[in-house]
């Protein structure tokens, strides 16, 4: 009987723990995410890969400047909508001239944050396990790359600011340059997510 | 009048005439428009090809489906940051739902738009000039002068160049189709009060900016031709 209680009570717990790691995104989410992982902790000189909990410095960097990444890039295309539908809805320059401030800021913000990352990511030395795993990533390369131009925006918002219509190239060089960014981004989420998985 | 007036005010009209066109996209936009010049127009079978406004009731829909399709993309982007930023802002179930039920919404309308599009397109007749334009464009390089994509460029240029432009509106539609699905899927978890799973997210996002950079190729080579 008591080891059968025994048994029950280590079944309900296995199975709260289950569900509780499926609950919890033990390894985020949408832009970079995971690339922490591939860092010791600047702390300890530990190894963070395969931490069950969001685990360093690096990763909560990588999570901010994710977070207005994706405000950036959801304002941007909140613009190619206004521009899309100005022949139906027209086209109000004040609303407009906000939307284009609001992307500028988000990529600004962006920018800040990966550059404190960058400072981050290059003094701390990087995690063997996973880099041995990972071979030919080129994290720095990604760093480069992932930085949105934020010059586009600015002729945008110049254009915008006269009241005038945006050049139509520019606005497909924003979109898809912000998709490029977050396609990539996202890619490298997924392989630090099927190393975490495999380990 | 004088010639000096003439003169002057013939100047001023070329002048306005010129910022009225700078200011006028004669042709637009963002997702797939532009391609409406290749049909003939419905009402009396002229070309619409080289028109310098937005002509067809086929462009009507194009501009109206694009504009529902980049809000719900807006809206999914939007849900992306708040998973994004969930560690360090906190989650809001409720707020979540919403930007999802708007995202949900527009890609429903999106849909819809693009099937009656759909329907108008394959019962309208192509025009010749605009196809053959079309087939012997430089894909190429175009793509090349523009670093585009290879892999969805020449998904583009497959259907152009065979003259199906139909078919991709066909395939824009299928996208959605498939967005929507994703992000149903999404509503039903959210619904449980339970976190989306990950690879539904990042699915949604691929798909939204893949049909986004596909629509705007279609775009790039109507404005080019």
């Amino acid at each position: 009987m008591i080891k059968n209680k025994k048994k029950l009570i280590f079944k309900a717990v296995v199975f709260i723990m289950v569900i509780f790691l499926m609950n919890t995104e033990v390894f985020s989410v949408i832009c970079a995410n995971g690339a922490g992982g591939g860092y010791e902790d600047p702390g300890g000189g530990k190894s963070n890969f395969g931490s069950t909990k969001e685990n360093s410095i690096i990763e909560s960097y990588i999570e901010e400047g994710g977070g207005y990444f994706l405000n950036a890039f959801s304002n941007i295309i909140s613009i190619s909508n206004r521009v899309e539908m100005e022949n139906i809805n027209g086209i109000d320059y004040d609303e407009l001239n906000k939307v284009v401030d609001n992307a500028l800021d988000n990529i600004r913000n962006a920018k800040y944050t990966y550059s404190i990352l960058i400072q981050t990511a290059l003094y701390t030395p990087y995690d063997l396990a996973v880099i041995s795993k990972l071979k030919l990533f080129d994290y720095q390369a990604f760093m480069t790359e992932y930085s949105l131009n934020k010059g586009l925006l600015l002729l945008i918002k110049n254009e915008v600011s006269l009241n005038k219509m945006p050049a139509l190239p520019r606005i497909w060089e924003v979109n898809e340059e912000a998709s490029n960014n977050l396609t990539f981004g996202q890619y490298i989420t997924r392989v630090f997510y099927a190393l975490q998985k495999n380990r | 009048m004088n010639k000096s007036t003439k003169k002057f005010i013939l100047k001023s009209l070329i002048f306005f005439m010129a910022i009225f066109l700078l200011n006028n996209q004669i042709y637009s936009y963002v997702l797939a428009n532009g391609s409406g010049q290749g049909y003939e127009d419905p009402g009396d079978g002229k070309s619409n090809f080289g028109s310098t406004k937005d002509n067809s009731i086929i462009d009507t829909y194009i501009e109206k489906g694009g504009g529902y399709f980049l809000n719900s993309f807006s809206s999914i982007l939007s849900f992306s940051n708040r998973i994004e930023m969930k560690n360090i802002e906190g989650f809001d179930f409720e707020e979540i739902q919403m930007i999802l039920d708007s995202a949900i919404n527009n890609m429903i309308s999106a849909k819809s738009t693009y099937y009656i599009l759909i329907q108008i397109a394959q019962d309208t007749p192509y025009d010749p000039e605009a196809i053959s334009k079309l087939r012997s464009f430089d894909y190429q390089s175009f793509m090349n002068n523009y670093s585009l994509n290879s892999e969805i460029f020449k998904e583009v240029e497959w259907y152009l160049k065979n003259g199906n432009i139909t078919g991709n509106f066909i395939r824009i539609y299928n996208s959605f189709i498939k967005i929507e699905g994703l992000l149903l899927s999404i509503k039903d978890e959210l619904s449980l009060n339970k976190m989306p799973s990950l690879s539904t997210i990042w699915d949604v996002n691929e798909e939204a900016t893949r049909t986004l950079v596909f629509g705007q190729y279609i775009t790039r080579i109507f404005n080019a031709i």
